[in-house]
């Protein structure tokens, strides 16, 4: 009894401090927070592996590695033994599909065969990668983890006798896919390229547009089983320090088994993961990310992922494209408003339509109410179910048009669209001026450029249509009073969701108005 | 500490007071007492406004020159722990009286022209969801809320004003002096309690608002915005209803957009307004609240605001249930309030921050230069 | 503990949600296909109980049946007043009476007359959601003849019949328009007096009439609906006590500063005619003088009048080329509309109706509320005299339309 009281007391506690809330600094007289975790923003410093050294013996090393590896099952691995200058026995390792054969052979064996090395060198490996092997990214490691992890990568290792060295080259190269138009976010006027799943080609794409010296990329090992390399880019010096030692202290915490998708650091990094708003940006274009970078935000990478997270963003930051900047100012502006009105709609819509048809029916002028309640005439279902069922019959058609291939897919979108909604207009079941709402709410989600918060839409929007159902505009506008006060006090670490107009900041950031291009800086003053 | 007084800016802030002060001013107090005698609203109100800017003036002075941060430092500063405590407990109490009063004039408008289905408990749980969670979530979202919602009640209001253009006859505003200069300035006395609690809580949240000199500026601000609202909009009223017809009207502005008689596309506007001016009432609750919960937590030193802001929330709309039960007779001090509030409201604040002058003026003079910081 | 802690806050706001959810409920939602829209009301005497109320709503019929079916149901009820009726009407209908799209109130002559209208309205209409610019209209017979006069065939729907008739009203100045507000208000205000637009029936439409209130003010008809509406219905506070024409009401809309426009046609001393539309150029600048025991006004009126038609001869071309046309045709304009103005000006003040809105003009005479209370306008309505001093702004003059 006593468990389940202090279980009570811990869920209805008040707590005596603020809940761990990084704050970054903000322009308008402010302090970091007092109540922020003790944490939070420090220098992170990654932790210092003394795994166990390798042996002397080059035998013994790879004889580790065979064990490691299960050659005995598993014939992926290669291993070939050497004389090191014609004397020395060498033996190297790599994973047949991985290694490029090319750089192994001439570059490894024929260098490392036909190279001289002095008698009594004490440092072999190091003598080796200075003066024998012609590979151009050659490293010296020390330790059995460091080693045992850079063979699945597609390295190539080498042991040497008498030296507890390994030399690790890198000759990754195997089947990936060329760079190519991003496939969520076309665009018109901007450029096509998206990033791919190879994180060094990803860098590669974005160091095109981003040709300062201070782009920084420190890369990471995450997931116990996967290793999977983790990019952080941003800008020293530009980026706000207390910021990116956040963001490594937040990577740091992820203690999971595999990371194989940007996806998953995004819902282990995010402050808050169960809000209906993304706090990371997720993204597939590098000029996209580019542009976030020079702005002094973290972008993160993850290698096995097209997709980039940045962060941290802001709502503004969500509901624009890389067109409304490559467009006119003019252009750019229309078309932003019409973005928004296309996620109001999508969102409040079905609530304002409920709220009034069960509520406020002074709204609608006679001759909509007349159609209406001439086309519900034979329809059994409540208009609020008819509604949610109409909605669930548009995700259905939707979801399954994504997972058919090909023109199928698009078929099944017309089939949806205008045959099903034909029928259940026919058999009765809904009336078609609900139809066309659901279509409208379902074309203003699609307006919505963000995959994440498109996402979060389908189910804000039942939210508000409960709310406008129990309680007409009084219980939509309460709603929509608690959603902004909810987004009011959102951070993306750090910075709150609505700035720069709440807080205000000198952003030249474009927000709902698109303003001129000129004269624009790229440091964003909430981001310092 | 929890106190969730986060970190707003002056833009944000003066938004906030500028709707807590105009809601107050435009919809709490009755027709039959405002216009029976005449309609020189647009005059009184603006008078009455001043008049509570003044009692601030004087406290923000008494707090700078005590060094205080907020009202309650204020208070402990002048009358020590338990007399501050007293004070701030009263200050609380006609504060929740003012908060009651304006949200009951939202709740009956939702139950008559609305929800008449429905009963005040239905519509009071709506109220309570939204003032709970703003009170509790603290002044930084209290403000940026204010910001985000502000624009959009601004727009409103212009457009209800400007849609019913064709209703102003000059006619309907005379006789322009009411009933006399007396009748307009006694008006003006009573109506400073509308506008009261908002200086007052921006006392109280000035440490927030990040120092004393920062709240004035920002109650200046404030005041000249809520001033122009309010006057255009009496102003405007007047034009569009002659004394007698409008002091019988419940709510005046719901109805103003209908006195035209024309049907066009923005008719729905009064609707649409009622709502809109609900959630500002409500924004403008959840603020009283929140510098109400502040003043009880500061002056009883409590570490967390969210019991004080759940439980004050609660009796706010207690206070608005109670007063349409058969117990409403029991809560007629609350229209003691509203007919005396001025008086109580301002006299303990003018009082404690003249002691705390007086006393900040002997400790400069008996310590020299070297002041006492009672931050 | 660990997921506890991360679902904490999740938990607890679903907790506090159907908590709240469960307090609140839903507010007395009905869907819209629960209520009949009634977009007319008339009001009539009752044979067994007080009021006899009739209520129009428009016919939802498919697309396929429209051609064919009747716009329009007209239910009738009596009560001792509205809302007993409307039970009685609600009891034979499968849905509830909705009155959120109402557009006209009609009462019947005798309703009106009789000063019955305020306790029809002193109960809470508010509670019965009406729309507030809904129209009222006085019948000149009963209210229920002129709602079922209202069928008619050609119109799209009984919504759009009813907002044409509106527009064309105004347009026209035959009639005035009055909402529900602005009549409520002018009984408060007692500044001005309600002018209602006056209703009939011309059964003439189908067939000969028997009598001449069969017609359309003295003239028959063929086609169209058998309703119209021509004339207005003067009242004194809330209480019926005169009729004016229809052309009488357009020179009450010109005092009034409200005409658009109306033509009227001029015989000239050489038996030729010509017409011109007129309207208010400006609204009227009026003087009031309180000096002596009566009220006495100065009423000033700029009005644009616009060569439509004229049928002139040779003579009168001559007088165009002479510059004589112009002082011709604004004497003759001018003595016809001062003479005019001054009878219905007279006729409204005669039967205690502050039609011209004289009460607005004399209030801003007074400083206090105290001064113009005891000042008591209502009583010394009577001793009201007026003068008229009007000018006339000719345009299109100069535009021949004589015939080669």
């Amino acid at each position: 009894m006593n468990k389940f009281f202090r279980k009570i007391a811990f869920y209805f506690r008040f707590d005596n401090s603020a809940t761990n809330n990084f704050e970054l600094l903000e322009t308008e007289f402010g302090e970091p927070s007092k109540s922020a975790d003790e944490d939070s923003g420090k220098q992170y410093n990654p932790k210092d592996d003394t795994a166990d050294t390798l042996f002397y013996e080059a035998d013994k090393n790879i004889d580790r590695i065979k064990t490691a590896f299960r050659t005995d099952i598993s014939k992926d691995l290669v291993v070939r033994d050497f004389m090191l200058c014609g004397r020395i026995h060498a033996t190297l390792a790599f994973i047949n599909g991985m290694a490029d054969n090319e750089i192994v052979n001439n570059y490894i064996l024929r260098d490392g065969m036909n190279g001289e090395i002095p008698e009594g060198t004490e440092d072999l490996c190091k003598y080796a990668v200075e003066h024998i092997f012609t590979v151009n990214d050659m490293s010296i490691a020390c330790d059995y983890d460091t080693v045992r992890k850079a063979l699945p990568d597609g390295k190539t290792i080498i042991f040497i006798d008498g030296d507890p060295h390994c030399c690790i080259a890198d000759t990754r190269k195997f089947p990936q896919r060329s760079v190519e138009a991003a496939e969520n976010e076309k665009g018109v006027l901007g450029p096509r390229e998206a990033f791919i799943e190879n994180i060094r080609t990803n860098i590669s794409l974005i160091r095109r547009h981003v040709h300062t010296d201070d782009l920084v990329c420190e890369m990471r090992p995450m997931g116990e089983e996967t290793s999977t390399a983790v990019g952080i880019l941003y800008r020293d010096k530009v980026a706000s320090e207390s910021l990116v030692n956040e963001v490594k202290r937040k990577l740091a915490t992820i203690k999971t088994g595999s990371v194989l998708s940007t996806g998953i650091i995004n819902q282990m990094a995010e402050p808050k993961p169960f809000s209906p708003i993304p706090q990371t940006l997720l993204t597939e274009k590098p000029d996209r990310c580019a542009s976030y970078l020079l702005d002094g935000h973290v972008v993160i990478l993850c290698d096995g992922s097209p997709l980039a997270a940045i962060l941290p963003v802001t709502l503004f930051s969500l509901m624009s494209t890389p067109e409304d900047s490559y467009s006119r100012q003019v252009t750019g502006t229309v078309l932003r408003i019409i973005r928004y009105i296309g996620a109001l709609i999508s969102i409040i819509l079905p609530g304002i339509f409920i709220a009034i048809v069960m509520y406020h029916h002074g709204f609608l002028s006679s001759e909509m109410l007349s159609t209406l309640i001439t086309s519900r005439k034979m329809v059994f279902i409540p208009i609020g179910i008819e509604l949610l069922l109409l909605l669930f019959v548009f995700q259905l058609v939707r979801e399954a048009g994504m997972r058919v291939p090909g023109t199928v897919g698009q078929a099944i979108g017309i089939i949806g669209g205008l045959v099903l909604g034909q029928a259940v207009v026919s058999a009765n079941l809904a009336s078609s001026v609900v139809l066309i709402l659901v279509a409208l709410t379902g074309l203003g989600t699609f307006c919505i450029p963000d995959y994440s918060t498109q996402i979060s839409s389908v189910y804000l929007r039942i939210i508000f249509m409960i709310a406008g159902w129990m309680g007409g505009f009084l219980g939509l506008g309460c709603a929509w009073l608690i959603f902004t006060a909810y987004i009011c006090t959102l951070k993306s670490f750090g910075v709150p969701f609505l700035t720069p107009y709440a807080p205000k900041s000198k952003s030249k950031r474009m927000n709902v108005l698109r303003g001129p291009i000129n004269n624009k800086t790229h440091k964003e003053d909430y981001m310092q | 500490m929890n106190l969730r007084e986060g970190r707003v800016g002056n833009g944000e802030c003066v938004f906030t007071l500028v709707i807590s002060l105009c809601m107050s001013g435009l919809f709490v107090f009755e027709s039959i007492d405002a216009y029976t005698h005449g309609n020189s609203t647009y005059i009184s109100l603006p008078i009455a406004c001043i008049l509570a800017f003044s009692v601030f003036a004087v406290g923000i002075f008494a707090m700078t020159r005590s060094r205080s941060s907020d009202l309650c430092a204020m208070c402990s500063y002048a009358l020590g722990k338990t007399g501050a405590a007293v004070v701030c407990v009263f200050i609380i109490v006609i504060i929740l009286a003012c908060i009651s009063t304006l949200l009951n004039k939202f709740l009956n408008v939702m139950y008559s022209y609305f929800f008449q289905d429905a009963s005040y408990y239905s519509l009071a749980a709506f109220f309570l969801a939204v003032l709970v969670v703003f009170s509790c979530m603290g002044f930084e979202t209290v403000n940026r809320a204010a910001k985000v919602l502000g624009v959009v009640f601004l727009a409103t209001h212009i457009l209800l004003l400007v849609n019913s253009f064709s209703s102003y006859e000059t006619y309907k505003i005379y006789p322009i002096a009411g009933d006399g200069m007396k009748s307009m300035l006694r008006f003006a006395f009573e109506s400073g309690i509308l506008f009261l609690p908002g200086f007052v809580s921006a006392l109280i949240t000035a440490k927030g608002m990040h120092g004393t000199h920062n709240t004035s500026r920002i109650a200046v601000k404030a005041l000249i915005f809520t001033v122009i609202i309010c006057t255009v909009t009496q102003l405007l009223l007047a034009l569009s209803y002659p004394y007698d017809d409008i002091a019988k009207l419940y709510m005046p502005l719901y109805r103003m957009s209908m006195v035209t008689g024309e049907e066009n596309f923005l008719v729905r506007l009064d609707k649409i307004s009622a709502f809109i001016w609900v959630a500002a009432a409500l924004l403008a609750c959840s603020y009283y609240i929140y510098s109400a919960s502040l003043l009880y937590c500061r002056s009883f030193r409590q570490v967390d605001i969210r019991p004080a802001s759940c439980s004050l929330s609660v009796i706010v709309i207690m206070l608005c249930l109670l007063s349409h039960s058969e117990k409403r007779g029991a809560f007629s001090w609350l229209n003691f309030v509203g007919d005396y509030g001025t008086l109580l409201l301002a006299v303990p604040i003018i009082a404690v921050s003249v002691i705390a002058i007086i006393k900040s003026c002997i400790q400069r003079s008996s310590l020299g230069e070297v002041g006492h910081a009672n931050i | 503990m660990q997921i506890f802690k991360r679902i904490k806050k999740p938990v607890c706001f679903l907790l506090i949600l159907v908590n709240t959810l469960s307090l609140c409920s839903c507010l007395g939602a009905v869907s819209l296909e629960k209520y009949g829209y009634v977009l007319t009301i008339g009001l009539d005497t009752g044979k067994r109980y007080k009021y006899s109320i009739s209520f129009l709503m428009e016919n939802e019929v498919e697309e396929s049946e429209q051609k064919t079916a009747s716009k329009i149901n007209i239910i009738t009820a009596e009560g001792d007043n509205i809302y007993d009726a409307i039970y009685i009407a609600e009891s034979g209908l499968p849905y509830r009476l909705n009155f959120s799209r109402t557009n006209y109130i009609v009462i019947s002559y005798e309703i009106a007359a009789n000063d019955e209208i305020m306790e029809l309205f002193s109960t809470s209409w508010a509670m019965l959601k009406l729309r507030t610019s809904a129209n009222m209209i006085v019948a000149n017979a009963t209210a229920s003849e002129f709602i079922e006069g209202l069928n008619y065939s050609s119109s799209v729907n009984a919504t759009k019949l009813e907002s044409n008739l509106i527009d064309f009203y105004e347009n026209e100045g035959l009639s005035s328009m009055m909402s529900i507000t602005s009549f409520m208000s002018a009984i408060e205000s007692s500044r001005y007096d309600a002018v209602l637009p006056l209703g009939g029936t011309d059964t003439s439409v189908d067939s000969p009439p028997e009598k001449d209130s069969d017609t359309t003010e003295g003239s028959e008809r063929k086609g169209g609906m058998i309703s119209y509406t021509l004339g207005a219905a003067l009242f004194s506070d809330s209480v019926l006590c005169g009729v004016l024409s229809g052309r009488e009401n357009q020179i009450l809309l010109l005092i009034q500063g409200k005409l658009k426009g109306s033509v009227i046609q001029f015989t000239r001393a050489d038996g030729t005619k010509y017409s011109v539309r007129i309207g208010n150029a400006e609204l009227p600048r009026i003087k009031v003088d309180l000096s002596g025991d009566k009220i006495r006004l100065h009423y000033s009126l700029l009005v644009s009048a616009v060569l439509e038609q004229d049928n002139s001869s040779k003579v009168v071309e001559k007088m165009r080329k002479e510059g004589k046309l112009t002082e011709d045709m604004d004497m003759q304009i001018r003595e016809f509309l001062h003479s005019a103005c001054k009878t219905v000006f007279e006729q409204c003040r005669d039967v205690g109706c502050d039609a011209a809105g004289v009460g607005k003009s004399v209030c801003k005479e007074f400083k206090t509320v105290k001064e113009w209370e005891e000042f008591d306008f209502r009583s010394r309505l009577s001793d009201v005299e007026c003068d008229f001093d009007i000018r006339i702004e000719l345009a299109d003059i100069y535009v021949s339309t004589y015939p080669e």
